[in-house]
């Protein structure tokens, strides 16, 4: 009831309903995503974990316009920004107007072919039309800043191929600041960097999105990070959230066994020796398991989670802040005994 | 100046290139059997006479001696022999039909570019609709289609029952027009813009059966590398990032696709000349192949070597063009080596 009034005061950032998406191939139909909803809300910091291949990108593709359609077919009942639909021609408006997206690889999210000062100018003058060649130079140098870029001016001048891996990624970040959006996705931004730059990205991102006072929604294998930078955070399992609540109580007291699961599986400096993993692979999205799509792989499966897929549930005393899609979730399974 | 430095070498080993087929063509033509100095005579001119040709143009000289004369004759006059066919120099000959072809090609090179890159950009955009499946029907027939066959097609339907455009020939020039050689640029020059439009009535057919191949392979390529690059990081990065659909498509995805369009387009263009072969014999346009059929028939030595060095010049030229173009267009290629 609270999250309907919340939708009617526009309290949302990001609101994507029900959103499904599949691919129509040769074999049949790859399901990938049956049925998904989120939501960010004003300034909130929210994080999407889940392993390779369980849909992530996807999800913020299709929130970004950017999923090829087709092949991908998109079904949803609604995705809002700000309130606003971004389905059709207006829509595109308002993902242009209010959203911004950080790529994976920014190798390639930078056109190998144009100077960076023409990429950052193009944008700026579809953003503020109508402001002077040094207006717009200037803003170019107040965003690189932002991104404590050393030696703008040379990077202005300079094509992607001359910048490191470091540096493109802040260069694509300070496009992401120069619009003046609300939401802000970041489809792991640092996983294609090593790894002393992937902490300084990381807090980059965290301190610009606080000053900035913007709602985010990051994904990131860097569970650490997304631990340290989020408030709440979607864990997500072959297309499905299987688990949503508070970063801070899903991390310390994980209710899914999946989600236990992907916690244990991360090294910890205090740890012995390597991480527990999770047995198996995620399931075909050709042909997707009846129930529960975690059910193969679950320590604690039973006759229930193999016919009927169980649905997000309130675990938490108020009501729908911490949510968990599981028959058996809580039931004292405390690692995965794989 | 890595610039120029990389120009003077691509330059220089140019000039070897030509040089070594120059020789090779040189000594091919001397294994073809038959006098071509007798053939060019007639049996009934007394063998004297044959001999004192002969010793003039230095047929009666060891091989390397002959071609040390003949690249001496270049370098110090200009010289490029004198063909047995037409008895003029063969310098002359070249520069009297060869302006005549160019722009032929040009117009023709000119034509490929902009239809290519519009059709192909079409194709792309709307990829899969009506119009994209039309343009690639067309495509399939350019490129499987000589253009001989256009050229005559062409002429039954536009020349000969539709009466639109001469089946053949080219306006004549007035004397004192004759500047450069070429048709068009001659008339325009002259400001007689009646006869250009003449000469351009007269051109289009030509212009159109020889370019319709290059067109069609143009389309195709352009299509496919925006396809290929449509669905890369960086436009939908710029997409969300605000850039509009015009300057997406026209800019941040015309500029990578371009490489591969331009490097495809270079080797066409140079191709248009041999292309242009049958066309000007079907067409009847006294130009370039015209004149290196005719020396080719008549084994004329210092015709063909002259016309082969012409065709490998126009080669390496626009081959060091397009690497030029390319590394201005892509980066990647042009800073390799500055890092």
């Amino acid at each position: 009831m609270e999250m309907e009034e919340k939708r009617m005061q526009n309290e949302f950032a990001l609101d994507v309903r029900n959103l499904s998406v599949n691919y129509k191939i040769y074999e049949g139909i790859l399901d990938v995503i049956p049925g998904l909803s989120l939501h960010v809300g004003k300034a909130e910091r929210v994080g999407l974990i889940g392993e390779t291949g369980c849909g992530k990108t996807t999800v913020l593709k299709a929130v970004a316009r950017v999923l090829q359609s087709p092949p991908a077919r998109i079904k949803t009942d609604g995705i809002y920004v700000t309130g606003t639909s971004i389905d059709g021609r207006a829509g595109m408006k308002q993902v242009r107007k209010n959203v911004s997206m950080i790529f994976q690889d920014p190798s390639t999210s930078l056109n190998p072919t144009l100077k960076i000062d023409t990429q950052m100018m193009d944008i700026l003058k579809s953003q503020f039309p109508k402001h002077s060649k040094s207006e717009y130079r200037q803003m170019m140098l107040d965003s690189l800043a932002a991104v404590s870029m050393p030696a703008p001016e040379r990077v202005l001048g300079s094509y992607p191929i001359q910048l490191s891996g470091g540096m493109r990624q802040r260069v694509c970040i300070a496009i992401s600041l120069m619009k003046d959006t609300e939401l802000m996705i970041a489809d792991e931004p640092t996983t294609a960097l090593d790894v002393t730059i992937e902490e300084q990205i990381l807090e980059l991102l965290d301190k610009l999105v606080r000053e900035k006072k913007k709602s985010l929604i990051l994904v990131s294998h860097a569970l650490g990070a997304v631990r340290k930078i989020t408030d709440r955070v979607y864990v997500m399992y072959a297309g499905n959230i299987v688990e949503a609540g508070p970063t801070r109580e899903v991390f310390q007291n994980p209710k899914h066994p999946y989600t236990i699961g992907l916690l244990a599986a991360t090294p910890r400096l205090t740890g012995e020796g390597i991480a527990d993993g999770i047995a198996g692979d995620l399931p075909s999205y050709l042909d997707p398991p009846e129930g529960c799509r975690f059910a193969l792989r679950c320590p604690q499966c039973s006759d229930q989670c193999l016919q009927t897929p169980p649905k997000l549930e309130s675990v938490s005393a108020d009501e729908g802040s911490w949510q968990v899609a599981c028959y058996n979730a809580g039931k004292g399974v405390t690692t995965c005994q794989a | 100046m890595k610039i120029l430095k990389k120009t003077l070498r691509r330059v220089l080993h140019t000039l070897l290139v030509l040089l070594a087929l120059s020789f090779l063509i040189f000594s091919f033509i001397r294994i073809i059997p038959g006098d071509p100095v007798r053939s060019s005579m007639g049996p009934m001119v007394p063998e004297e006479t044959i001999q004192k040709i002969r010793s003039e143009l230095n047929f009666d000289k060891p091989l390397p001696v002959q071609y040390f004369y003949w690249i001496k004759g270049i370098v110090t006059a200009g010289d490029f022999g004198m063909s047995l066919f037409t008895h003029r120099s063969v310098g002359e000959d070249i520069a009297r039909y060869l302006p005549r072809s160019l722009e032929l090609c040009l117009y023709s090179a000119l034509l490929i570019l902009m239809m290519g890159v519009l059709l192909g950009t079409i194709s792309a955009v709307f990829k899969n609709s009506w119009i994209d499946n039309v343009i690639r029907v067309f495509t399939y027939f350019g490129v499987v289609t000589p253009p001989y066959a256009f050229a005559i097609f062409f002429m039954l339907l536009f020349s000969y029952s539709l009466r639109l455009f001469p089946i053949g020939g080219v306006p004549v020039m007035p004397a004192e027009y004759v500047r450069t050689g070429a048709l068009g640029l001659d008339a325009l020059l002259a400001g007689d813009f009646a006869l250009y439009g003449k000469v351009m009535h007269s051109m289009f057919l030509p212009v159109l059966s020889l370019s319709i191949g290059g067109i069609a392979y143009q389309t195709r390529i352009h299509r496919s590398a925006m396809v290929e690059n449509i669905n890369a990081d960086y436009i939908a990065f710029a997409r969300v990032a605000g850039v509009g659909n015009g300057k997406l498509i026209f800019k941040h995805l015309m500029k990578p696709s371009f490489i591969p369009t331009f490097t495809v387009y270079g080797l066409q263009v140079a191709s248009l000349l041999g292309n242009a072969f049958i066309i000007e014999v079907l067409f009847r346009y006294q130009g370039f192949s015209q004149y290196s059929l005719s020396v080719i028939m008549n084994k004329d030595p210092y015709g063909i070597v002259g016309v082969t060095l012409i065709f490998g010049i126009i080669f390496a030229v626009v081959n060091v063009l397009i690497d030029m173009g390319v590394s201005v267009l892509d980066p990647r290629i042009g800073l390799r080596g500055e890092a």
